[in-house]
């Protein structure tokens, strides 16, 4: 499974998929779910102690605010109270806890329609 | 209670936030203390609100379709999310407003706010198509999604309830039919349970019914078994009396055909009684002729009898003249020494005594003779009767092969024909044979033979003709009567049977003749044979002619000597009357001398008288008697001791006499009876008479007594008197035929009775009704007319002559 971790860890969604598919993948998430948006969330290249979340792919509502995704998220990856957790958009931007992920989305999505988030213990990284 | 006018409307489930910019839905209720108005509204006001104006957006309270006064309703409006209000943070709250201006109600109050769900609110739900897809929702959306599907499914349910509960209904209705139907059912089954009970308690009569059904079943079986059975022997009866009615029919058939038969019989006997009528009354002017004959004869003879009785008397004074004269004699002898005159007369009474004696042997002699001619007579004419019958006979036999003879020619003729037919056939085919034409020729020949044969036979028959005709102009001449009948049937049968042949000879040559002319057919061998068997029948025929022809013949002969003995008899029976009257006259002339010597012997013993006393008178007389017997001689005529002894001839000549009347019985009796019953005593008379009747001519008179016919009657009237005369006088007389009886019948009388038959001697003395018994006892009588017929007589004869008085009586009541 080492193996097959490491590549997971060293190829990004990006790298994994050429853009059509993800274009066909995000025509086909939109038409199903109108009200949602597509949400790619994957770990910090550089980040060793946080874990890998089992899925990348969310499909979060409009009204839904950042910090209220990040409560969520941390309670997916199961982190204690005392540790920090960082959300950088699309790799380098930061963003408002208020903010609603549709603000976001418009700000900050691909150009292949999906909105791209990593997750690191520290904020300098971003 | 009056309550605040805020409170006249009360508003339901208000929450603390709702969305903005989305549709608000406000529920209220209108209390009965407000009565709704058309231009009621419901507004959202700031809380805060001093004036009815201060509303932030409104909506027109619908009114209640169905409002009544005084009840509370429910009511609802829907606020457009373009019309309230956004996230400000400010509280807001519903009012209702009527329509003057009055707020009658408000709610409690609420903020519009985006939802920031809290994380308990937040889900991450896993996307159930997509793989790696967390969807993130929150616990509203997911609620309504899931009311939304829950509500989905509430519709399906729903829809399928009803569809259930039509099913239900269905099946409910369909039970309620199905319960119909079971209650019909049940009905029907209480029904029919009735109807089992009914038909059960049916059945059960029923099953007795049955049960008396079967018994008289049985007995009505066990009756028809035995009517069956009757019906069987009521038909083998009626078998049994059909074949015995058959059998009664075949009896009645045969007994038809037998009565039939005797009818016939009987139509024969009529004609054969014709015949004898016509003979009888032949035989009866015979009789008649006969009887006057005898009349006159017997005439003489009584005139004969009469001067014989009264000659008989003087002789008996003469005797005792005699006697006296003898006795005379002796004593004078006695007396006197015997004188030469003594002597002398002495010896001429011995030769008278010897002339009387010779004269009585001649009288037994001519009666003996007598006696011998008349039985001789009698035979004859028995004979006679008998050639009569064979003279029938034979013309019966005549007739027979007439008949057979005609018929054998019709045969011929037959014969001919076809044989012309099949020759005139074997004519037609005209095949000329030249091989057959020898054998024709052989045929020829053999055929000309034949022609010869059948031309000497011709002549043989031609020549027996001739002599049959000889003998029949022989017979003629000889008796006419019987003849006549007799030579028609002769010289018809050489006639029949002769020219028959020589023309079927010629009809065969002429046949014979043209068939080799037109050369005859190959079947002339067939001819020939046929030609051959004609011959052989004609051989037949001619043989069977000539067989016929000697018998015809030898009957001839036989005829013709029957007739020469008849001829011969009747010249005996001339020669005898000859004789006899001859012997009447010489007798007659006896007499006279008889009558002159007794005149001469009474002169002499006138003589005498003186001379001779009563010296030897009854010795000579014994002496006398005794001596009768003694002249062996035979004197048939004139004797030469006539004047000697006349009283023998006197009872000689009696019988001799009625010996003529012996055939024509009755009559003879009748004159006999008349005449001698004064005369002499009632046995001798009849004497003649019976003799012959009852050897001779049994059935003629039989037939005669019958006779219903004017002449007869006194005659049977006169035998009845006669009948009794003659059972009572016959016993001697009957057997006159066999011996010599009747001519000593007056010295046996005196002496001793004799039975004439069995020769048993009775005593003089014996009883002489039962000495008649005794003699009748030898023959038969008929009880009806008393005739006589011997013992030894056919019995059947008898019957048959005793059965004609009885057929008489039916003819004569015809």
């Amino acid at each position: 499974m080492a193996p097959f971790e490491k590549s997971m860890e060293v190829m990004s969604f990006k790298q994994r998929k050429c853009l059509a598919t993800r274009k066909d993948e995000v025509c086909t998430i939109r038409s199903r779910f109108p009200n949602k948006l597509p949400v790619i969330v994957e770990r910090c290249i550089r980040e060793k102690r946080l874990p890998l979340l089992d899925k990348t792919k969310f499909l979060v509502p409009h009204e839904l605010t950042i910090g209220q995704f990040l409560c969520l998220l941390r309670s997916k990856i199961a982190l204690e109270a005392s540790q920090a957790l960082y959300l950088l958009i699309s790799g380098k931007n930061m963003c408002s806890m208020t903010a609603s992920m549709a603000e976001v989305y418009s700000q900050h999505r691909d150009t292949d329609g999906f909105l791209y988030m990593t997750y690191a213990s520290q904020d300098m990284f971003g | 209670m009056e309550t605040s006018n805020f409170a006249h409307v009360i508003f339901q489930n208000v929450g603390k936030s709702y969305l903005p910019h989305a549709a608000l839905e406000c529920h209220y209720t209108l209390t009965q203390f407000i009565k709704p108005h058309p231009k009621d509204w419901v507004g959202i006001f700031k809380v805060g609100w001093s004036t009815a104006r201060d509303y932030y957006t409104f909506l027109w309270s619908p009114l209640p379709d169905e409002y009544t006064e005084g009840t509370a309703v429910n009511r609802s409006v829907i606020f457009q999310g373009y019309y309230v209000p956004n996230d400000d943070g400010e509280f807001y709250q519903f009012c209702y407003v009527t329509h003057k201006g009055e707020i009658r109600g408000a709610s409690t109050p609420f903020q519009f706010r985006a939802n920031s769900p809290t994380e308990e609110e937040l889900l991450t739900v896993e996307d159930e198509g997509g793989s790696d897809i967390l969807v993130v929702t929150t616990k509203a959306s997911y609620l309504e999604q899931k009311m939304e599907e829950v509500r989905l499914e509430k519709d399906e349910l729903l829809k399928s309830m009803a569809l259930l509960q039509k099913e239900r209904d269905e099946a409910l209705e369909e039970r309620d039919r199905i319960q119909k139907e079971y209650e019909q059912e049940r009905e029907s089954n209480v029904q029919l349970k009735k109807d089992v009970q009914e038909m059960q308690l049916s059945s059960q009569s029923l099953q007795e019914e049955r049960e008396e059904v079967k018994k008289r079943m049985e007995e009505n079986t066990a009756r028809l078994l035995q009517l069956e059975e009757d019906l069987i022997g009521v038909t083998q009866k009626g078998l049994q009396k059909e074949t015995e009615l058959d059998c009664l029919k075949d009896r009645v058939k045969k007994l038809m055909q037998e009565k039939e038969v005797l009818e016939s019989q009987l139509k024969n006997e009529k004609d054969e009684k014709e015949l004898y009528k016509i003979h009888l009354k032949n035989r009866e002017l015979e009789n008649t002729k006969l009887s006057a004959e005898l009349q006159m004869l017997r005439s003489v003879d009584v005139n004969k009898e009469n001067t014989i009785a009264q000659l008989k008397e003087e002789l008996a004074r003469a005797k005792s003249c005699l006697a006296e004269k003898d006795k005379q004699h002796r004593q004078l002898l006695a007396n006197s020494s015997p004188s030469e005159e003594c002597k002398a007369l002495r010896e001429q009474l011995r030769q008278k005594d010897e002339q009387l004696q010779a004269t009585q042997q001649q009288a037994n002699m001519l009666s003996a003779e007598l006696r011998d001619s008349s039985s001789s007579r009698d035979r004859s004419m028995a004979e006679l009767y008998r050639v009569k019958l064979e003279v029938d006979t034979l013309r019966q036999g005549q007739a027979e092969a007439q008949a057979e003879c005609s018929r054998l020619e019709q045969q011929m003729d037959d014969m001919k024909n076809s044989a012309m037919q099949e020759a005139q056939r074997k004519e037609s085919e005209d095949l000329a044979v030249a091989e057959l034409q020898r054998e024709v020729e052989d045929l020829k020949l053999r055929l000309q033979m034949a022609a010869e044969h059948y031309k000497e036979k011709y002549k043989e028959c031609q020549r027996l003709q001739k002599q049959v005709v000889k003998l029949s102009e022989q017979q003629g001449a000889k008796r006419s009567p019987g003849l006549d009948a007799a030579t028609g049937p002769l010289s018809a049968s050489p006639e029949a049977s002769v020219p028959g042949s020589p023309g079927s000879s010629d009809n065969l040559l002429d046949a014979i003749i043209q068939g080799k002319l037109k050369g005859v057919s190959k079947d002339v061998f067939d001819k020939s044979d046929k030609y051959k068997k004609c011959k052989q029948m004609l051989c037949e025929e001619k043989g069977r002619s000539s067989m016929l022809m000697d018998e015809l013949a030898k009957l001839e002969l036989k005829w013709k000597e029957q007739v020469k003995i008849n001829e011969s008899l009747k010249l005996q029976l001339a020669a005898e009357e000859d004789r006899y009257k001859s012997q009447v006259a010489a007798k007659g002339r006896e007499l006279k001398e008889l009558k002159d010597s007794l005149a001469a012997l009474s002169k002499e013993k006138e003589k005498l008288e003186g001379e001779l006393q009563r010296s030897a008178s009854r010795e000579e007389e014994e002496d006398d008697d005794g001596n009768l017997d003694v002249p062996p001689v035979f004197l048939q005529f004139p004797l030469p001791y006539q004047p000697d002894v006349p009283s023998p001839l006197l009872v000689a000549q009696r019988p001799s006499e009625l010996m003529f009347g012996n055939p024509y019985s009755t009559e003879s009796r009748d004159s006999a009876d008349g005449e001698f019953s004064d005369d002499q005593m009632p046995r001798l008379p009849p004497v003649g008479p019976p003799s012959l009747d009852s050897n001779v001519v049994c059935s003629q008179p039989a037939r005669n007594l019958s006779r219903p016919d004017g002449l007869e009657e006194p005659e049977e009237q006169a035998n009845t008197q006669t009948n009794t005369q003659a059972t009572v006088s016959e016993p001697p007389t009957n057997f006159l035929n066999d011996g010599q009886i009747p001519f000593c019948f007056d010295t046996s009388e005196e002496l001793q009775k004799r039975c004439p038959l069995c020769e048993v001697i009775f005593p003089p003395n014996y009883d002489q009704s039962k000495f008649e018994e005794h003699v009748e006892s030898h023959w038969k009588v008929c009880p009806m007319c008393s005739e006589q017929f011997p013992l030894d007589c056919d019995q059947q004869l008898f019957e048959k002559h005793v059965l004609t008085h009885f057929d008489g009586n039916v003819l004569n009541f015809d």
